[in-house]
């Protein structure tokens, strides 16, 4: 087997947790507050269900076919040369993805940070970490995941928090002002954010517990609705309805101010927030290196890690010519390009599962890995 | 090892890269000009129309005090700032002129306050509040004030307390929350007032009297405020009125409310000062008119009561003070109503917002014709309770015999 | 094939030879193939010894010839029959008034009462039971044995006419005492320290831990100087396959010499390209003692005070063995402390210099403008001045540690005093700078583990430098690749960073965060103590009487 790791239920939580947040905190209160004003808030409760949805067919393939990757059951259900095809889509799906949110980040350490520097420093070195971590194996990355979670997530509970006193609930009101749609359509941006979940389809096989990830990822999914929520009623609260920022969160921290000295820490907010993002992309990253593994059969995953990376960092740069294209992409393409390839063809292959009764047996099982001595 | 190798690789490629492109936005603290007040002004040079970029910058070396500083000993005292003023045709173009008479460069963060000019104000205020909004140096913190007349004089008044003017300011903005004629008004908050179709604008005003005459005080002022039309200065609010504003707006802290002395008419005022203040709106719809009932609460204790002998803890004399309290409080209200609603016809109390909230429906007939049709003719309900809860130290008044 | 001993004389000094041919040869070679042998003792293994002294002696001075230390001492016993007789010893390693007490005197002077029946029967068997007074005795029949003791200092009697030897334990050699440990001081707890006596050291240690479980295993690593180390671990409690594991590295070391515990821990250690020790190191027998009972394995080497106890977690290195005998309440503030510290070793340098020259408004007014205004006319940017002052620390911290103690003094008054205070003074660095880089250096000081806090002074450079180049986002740059580092690292198949990663919560509040009561205590650490996780009953509780 390729992945020789193996990661705990509560890591694959927190794995799934960077994937979705990593981006999604900074991008989507802008883009949920755009459509549904002040129900903003409201919104990712619609986006959760499609995550939901996503984790359920995923795991449900994953069901069928214990111990096998995405790329794997893809080519036992729709036969080897269509599966050949559609497993490169999908790693294209993966790696331009992954450039779009390496992009993404980019922009917005320059815009906010360091307008001065070359964007090409941010893209390289933040493609080398992912890197790293992916060469370092899934554990590592799950544990990485877990270690950072507690930083991560304490930073955005803290920020709502921070931010307490100069809060106007009354922004919030009146509730559902149009109706239901516009909290809706601001559903649909995140949802394709949510859909990310699916690289679930390329990380079920190495849990310890494979048969509890359905509940942990829908769990993640759980967690990451509320994190979304609170931020964007603290959003609310603070700017009014109609906050007009591309990184409402970043400007919230921008306004804390406690105790005449904690005041101006967004650096510091942007420092744990990239932490965050560099596991995210390590998990798009991962999952496009072991899909082109499996696809290629060659033994070792590494060999492919540099080369991907060199196309995620030329992709990120040639992919957009400037960041209002980025966000218009990512408004008013992605909600249906990402759910493509998160639940529509998964979908489809779940149907052809069923139809034509394809299954695998169990793998056999190995032992605990988490420790093994002599590792020379 | 080629695996290692490529991760040297790329690790040297990197350290070289970073070396050899230089220094990108590192930029070492004592080549920056530290800003602590921005002025913004609109001029005629020529007959073209100029923004005029008011900065104060610290000297460093002179405040810090420190031994590297040298000042010591020095002759003459030096001014610990500096006030540099520059034009362009946009503001951004003045803020960047500002190299070409510094040797620092500007650095916009630690701005404490940004004070706009009369002129400004008038022609709208749009375009200084999307800089600070668009720049990614300025704080949202920043706090903004309305000058009577060109802000750059403002800056350029000696500093009282403080070392610098704009601390100066930014500290008053504070203090005078003590009185309640003025307030501080962040960037933020005017930029949502600005934004919202249900409120008005209002920002502090300061003052600066350069001479004095006639028993009043020279130097900076800080009181009253005003008033906006979306972006457009329509005038001025007095302190009392900036009060009635305020008592509306749940924004009062402290203050000194005079009253008159309970049976003994004349120009005699027992003062009472404010501990708590709330207010609540509501609007209603009866008959199909709009009502807006403005209820506000407020404690209070009795200063001093220049009426010998005097008993304020006497039941009756505290019940007829509390009404003479509310009914002062009721008449700083209304002044402010008046002001707004018949002359500059700006809500800048958020009764919009209010009804908004309370009846959208409503609201998506009347949001267009707000100002213009609905706020002027508003009724308002003003109701004021107020209670006094303490006496202070002594008992009654005193009185020579 | 075993031969008598007069044939074999040339054939024994050939081995020799033909090492030190080998190693000739080899080095004329570009791929190198050391030779496992080079002093040919293991050659030997074939031949025994003669019957005959004579041959014996003369075997042995060629193989210790030009060894001036080498003793051969000669005499005759004596029994009505004179045999003779000799000892052979190397000089300043044996304590001599043994030897002559309970070999020479009763050999010469006391045979007359043994009876000659039994002498004739079996001389040596006589003299092993009725004549030595030496508690440590063995019989010796092959020459590698000889030479093995000889050289391990033990004295060797060859009688004339039996092919055994005997060999007895009279070593004593000048070494220093027991005495108070000089790194790891405490205010509570014992005083002793391990010293440079392999002996000693596990005596120390069996004297703390008086088990039968308690095993100290022997090995002889180095070719030349065939150094004893000795695996000392709790039977039962530690880990098989760790215990496995560390046999397995040591019995693949083929070199020299080991001089001191350092030669192992880097050759035996998962990650040799970290700068984190992956082997805790120790010069207190109660440390050591904690370690094994808390199943790991100390490995203690000859010639050196310095144990080396494996596996050893990150956590670990934040931990001092006062920790365990202050009242706890203090120990937990420390923690604490430390972890500050820990981060205040590696990072304050570097955040300070990424948020004076990229982060400016994080520092509040007040503050950045004394900053400015003691940097106003200071001619390095924050970067070189960060770096020199660094640098200047070290040498300062160097040049302390190597001189005697109260130059070492003079040295640190010279250093902070005139040097910090001038330089500041001249203008050539601003005061903050001075401050930040002292609070770093007694930061880097304040860790229990000289050998981490080295690591965080290594890792420091590279971090000053990625701050001076990317500020706040360097920094988080490198210490995200350092935590991907730590992530991948273990030591013998423990996961380093545990219970951290993979995270046992109860134990990150037990061990990292708290120092647990001793009444609280009843587990082991789960990823080394998993054979026989109890420490302890429940419910040690100390309550007053009930009446």
């Amino acid at each position: 087997m390729l992945e020789g790791g193996r990661i705990s239920n509560r890591q694959l939580i927190f794995l799934m947790l960077f994937t979705v947040l990593g981006t999604a905190n900074m991008f989507l209160p802008a883009l949920a507050a755009e459509h549904a004003k002040q129900d903003a808030w409201l919104s990712p409760f619609f986006s959760m269900l499609e995550g939901l949805w996503v984790v359920f067919i995923i795991t449900e393939l994953g069901r069928r076919f214990p111990g096998k990757t995405l790329i794997e059951y893809l080519r036992l259900i729709t036969g080897p040369v269509l599966g050949t095809g559609l497993g490169c889509l999908f790693i294209f799906w993966m790696i331009h993805t992954n450039a779009i949110i390496i992009r993404e980040f980019a922009e917005l350490i320059v815009t906010t940070m360091m307008p001065e520097t070359p964007i090409i420093i941010f893209l390289a070195t933040i493609t080398f970490t992912a890197a790293l971590l992916v060469r370092a194996g899934l554990e590592v990355m799950g544990r990485t995941a877990e270690f950072l979670s507690p930083i991560f997530l304490g930073t955005f509970v803290l920020i709502p928090l921070l931010v307490g006193e100069i809060m106007k609930p009354e922004n919030l009101l009146p509730i559902l002002e149009k109706g239901i749609k516009p909290v809706i359509a601001g559903g649909l941006a995140p949802g394709g954010w949510f859909g990310e979940v699916a690289l679930l389809g390329m990380l079920l096989p190495y849990l310890r517990e494979p048969h509890k990830g359905r509940q942990a990822v829908a769990l993640a999914v759980g967690v990451i609705t509320v994190n979304l929520s609170v931020t964007g009623f603290a959003v609310t609260a603070v700017f009014g309805p109609e906050p007009n920022l591309m990184f409402p969160f970043l400007t919230l921290a921008q306004n804390i101010r406690v105790a005449e000295f904690l005041e101006r820490i967004e650096s510091l907010i942007l420092v744990v927030w990239v932490a965050g993002v560099a596991v995210k992309i390590a998990v798009f990253y991962y999952a496009a290196v072991l899909a082109t593994a499996q696809l290629t059969g060659v033994k070792d995953y590494r060999c492919v890690v540099t080369p991907i990376g060199v196309i995620l960092t030329v992709l990120a740069i040639i992919i957009y010519d400037n960041i209002m294209e980025l966000v218009n992409f990512v408004a008013r393409i992605w909600p249906f390009y990402g759910p493509t390839f998160e639940w529509v063809i998964p979908a489809l292959l779940l149907v052809v599962a069923i139809v034509t009764r394809k299954k695998s047996p169990p793998p056999p099982e190995d032992p605990d890995p988490e420790r093994n001595v002599g590792t020379h | 090892m080629v695996r290692r190798l490529v991760v040297i690789n790329m690790l040297i490629t990197l350290i070289i890269m970073s070396a050899v492109t230089g220094c990108w936005s590192r930029r070492e603290i004592e080549t920056l000009a530290i800003v602590s007040g921005v002025g913004v002004d609109l001029v005629e040079v020529d007959g073209k129309r100029m923004y005029r970029f008011t900065a104060q910058v610290v000297k460093p070396g002179q405040l810090a005090g420190g031994e590297a500083a040298g000042g010591r000993g020095g002759g003459g005292v030096q001014k610990p700032y500096l006030v540099s003023s520059t034009l362009g045709k946009t503001i951004w173009e003045a803020e960047r002129n500002f190299t070409t008479q510094t040797s620092r460069k500007m650095f916009l963060s630690h701005t404490e306050v940004v004070v706009i000019g009369e002129k400004l104000a008038r022609e709208g205020i749009q375009p200084v509040l999307e800089f600070i909004q668009r720049k990614h140096d300025f704080r949202e913190t920043t706090l903004l004030l309305v000058a009577m007349g060109p802000a750059d004089t403002t800056l350029m008044a000696a500093a009282g307390l403080e070392k610098v003017t704009a601390r100066d300011i930014s500290d008053m903005v504070v203090n005078t929350r003590r009185a309640s004629v003025s307030f501080p008004l962040v960037t933020r908050e005017a930029i949502s007032m600005l934004q919202s179709s249900g409120s008005q604008a209002i920002l502090p005003r300061v003052i600066h009297i350069p001479y004095g005459h006639k028993g009043v005080p020279t130097g900076l002022r800080l009181n009253g405020a005003a008033v906006f039309k979306k972006d457009k200065l329509v005038g001025w609010l007095t302190p009392e009125e900036t009060r009635g504003w305020m008592w509306v707006t749940k924004r009062v802290v402290s203050g000194v409310v005079p009253i008159p002395v309970p049976g003994k008419p004349g120009e005699n005022r027992i003062s009472t000062e404010i501990s708590r203040a709330t207010a609540s709106i509501t609007p209603s719809i009866k008959n199909g008119r709009l009502v807006i009932k403005v209820k506000i609460n407020e404690e209070g204790g009795v200063g001093e009561i220049p009426a010998p002998g005097l008993d304020p803890t006497e039941p009756e004399v505290v019940q007829q003070m509390e009404q003479f309290l509310a009914e002062a409080i009721r008449r700083e209200v209304l002044a402010a109503l008046r002001r707004a609603q018949e002359e500059y016809r700006s809500d800048i109390f958020g009764f919009g917002d209010t009804v908004h909230r309370a009846y959208p429906k409503v609201w998506k007939k009347m949001e267009k014709r707000w100002n213009e049709e609905f706020f002027p003719n508003l009724e308002v309900r003003v109701e004021v309770e107020a209670s006094i809860r303490r006496v202070g130290m002594s008992g009654k008044a005193l009185s020579p015999k | 094939m075993k031969k008598d001993g007069r044939l074999v004389f040339r054939k024994l000094v050939k081995p020799v030879k033909a090492a030190m041919k080998n190693v000739k040869k080899q080095n004329s070679r570009k791929k190198q193939e050391l030779n496992p042998d080079p002093t040919g003792i293991r050659t030997w293994e074939q031949y025994e010894l003669s019957a005959c002294l004579e041959d014996n002696l003369q075997n042995l001075r060629a193989v210790f010839r030009d060894a001036g230390d080498f003793f051969i001492r000669e005499f005759t016993i004596g029994t009505n029959e004179p045999v003779k007789a000799a000892v052979l010893f190397f000089e300043g390693l044996n304590d001599k008034k043994l030897v002559v007490d309970a070999i020479l005197k009763p050999l010469i002077l006391e045979m007359r009462e043994i009876p000659p029946e039994l002498w004739a029967k079996a001389p040596i068997r006589v003299i092993r039971e009725r004549i030595l007074c030496s508690t440590d005795l063995n019989e010796l029949t092959e020459w590698n044995q000889v030479i093995e003791r000889v050289l391990d200092a033990e004295v060797v009697l060859l009688v004339d006419g039996s092919p055994v030897a005997l060999a007895l334990g009279a070593k004593e050699w000048e070494a220093r005492g027991v005495m108070q440990p000089e790194n790891e001081a405490t205010v509570r707890g014992p005083r002793h320290s391990f010293n440079e006596t392999l002996r000693t050291n596990t005596a120390l240690l069996r004297r703390i831990i008086k088990s039968p479980l308690l095993k100290t295993e022997s090995l002889y690593i180095g070719r030349h100087t065939r150094t004893h180390v000795v695996l000392a671990y709790l039977e039962r409690l530690v880990d098989e396959d760790v215990l496995a594991e560390v046999h397995r590295r040591l019995s693949r070391i083929e070199i020299d010499g080991v001089l001191e515990s350092g030669y192992l821990e880097e050759l035996i250690e998962d990650n040799p390209y970290s700068p984190f020790p992956t082997m805790e190191i120790s010069e207190r027998p109660d440390k050591v003692a904690a370690a094994i009972l808390e199943g790991r394995i100390a490995i203690m080497t000859d010639g050196t005070p310095v144990t080396l106890i494996v596996p050893t977690l990150f956590v670990q290195f934040l931990e001092a063995s006062e920790d365990y005998y202050l009242r706890y309440p203090t120990s937990i503030i420390v923690r604490f402390l430390r972890l500050l510290v820990l981060n205040a070793a590696l990072l304050l340098p570097s955040l300070y210099v990424a948020v004076t020259t990229f982060h400016q408004e994080m520092i509040p007014t007040p503050l950045l403008i004394s900053i400015a205004g003691a940097r106003e006319g200071t001619p390095f940017p924050a970067l070189v001045e960060a770096l020199l002052m660094e640098l200047a620390f070290e040498t300062l911290r160097e040049a302390g540690l190597r001189l005697p103690r109260v130059v070492g003094q003079a040295v640190s008054i010279v250093g902070a005093l005139v040097i910090g205070e001038a330089a500041v003074r001249a203008g050539l660095v601003s005061s903050a700078m001075v401050i930040v880089v002292a609070f770093t250096g007694i930061a880097s000081f304040a860790l229990p583990s000289y050998t981490m806090a080295s690591g965080l002074r290594l890792l420091r450079f590279p971090m000053i430098i990625m701050a001076g180049f990317l500020g706040l986002y360097g920094i988080l740059l490198l210490s995200l690749w350092i935590l991907i580092h730590l992530m991948s690292m273990r030591s013998f198949g423990v996961p380093y960073l545990s219970p951290i990663s993979p995270s046992n919560y109860r134990e990150v509040i037990r061990m990292l965060l708290m120092r647990a009561p001793w009444w609280a205590q009843t587990e082991r650490p789960r990823v080394i103590g998993h054979q026989d996780s109890r420490r302890q009953v429940e419910g040690l509780k100390p309550r007053p009487p009930k009446r």
